[in-house]
């Protein structure tokens, strides 16, 4: 069955989607300061207000936001990169093994990112995201150490006349 | 710890072989061979070593050498 999907239609499908999701998330990063100030409301003991109420959360999600916003965006473009390789049919070359790379330290900056959550104003989901970001950065270093390994296995075969 | 050096240039002289008569004879690219030829190769199928070996009428003794690394 795997020989009948089409590594490159599904390269190109998935590339499709992270460019609009880099889009997407340029969009939102732009207009943040007026999203936060209509949709977060937060309980300061008088009922749900706008975050605006309380400057500094307001300014805290602010940081929050757009430090989780640029680090995603990173993390896209990084994305992106890998995908345009398989779509070239380089797959396991260096650059990627050093994409992957990045791409398990910038999950783990938002992990701490999200803990720092915890502590200012907690929610299951938070520690819940906290977990899943830590667990795709433990997955993106296991595939770096996957692909370091396929890039060695890869020249050798090349060099092999 | 010494390497193995693959004298193919030598071979190909002998027998006045140029490298795009001896790729095309062996069914291997010119990339390739030329690898071969500048000792850049990590490791020879025998396949290949049988076809060399035919085209430039030798043994692989001829075309494979041991040398020891000068310190």
């Amino acid at each position: 069955m795997i020989e009948k999907i089409s590594l490159k239609a599904v390269s190109t499908i998935t590339y499709a989607l992270i460019i609009f999701l880099m889009l997407m998330t340029t969009i939102i990063l732009g207009g943040l300061p007026w999203i936060i100030k209509s949709i977060v409301t937060i309980d300061i003991g008088s009922g749900y207000q706008p975050i605006i109420a309380s400057p500094g959360l307001y300014r805290y999600f602010l940081f929050f936001l757009y430090t989780a916003g640029v680090l995603a965006f990173l993390i896209l473009n990084d994305l992106r990169r890998l995908f345009k390789s398989c779509l070239l049919e380089q797959i396991f070359v260096k650059e990627n093994v050093n994409l992957l790379l990045r791409m398990a330290i910038l999950t783990f900056l938002i992990t701490l990112l999200f803990l720092t959550k915890v502590f200012v104003v907690n929610s299951l989901m938070t520690m819940a995201v906290s977990f899943v970001f830590f667990m795709a950065s433990v997955f993106c270093l296991v595939l770096t150490l996957l692909f370091d390994r396929a890039v060695q296995y890869k020249l050798e075969n090349d060099l092999t006349i | 710890m010494g390497k193995i050096v693959i004298n193919l240039d030598v071979m190909m002289a002998r027998r006045k072989k140029s490298l795009k008569d001896l790729a095309a004879e062996v069914g291997i690219t010119n990339a390739n061979l030329s690898i071969l030829k500048n000792n850049k190769a990590k490791a020879v199928r025998l396949q290949t070593l049988e076809k060399l070996c035919e085209s430039l009428q030798c043994q692989p003794g001829d075309l494979l050498v041991y040398e020891e690394e000068q310190e």
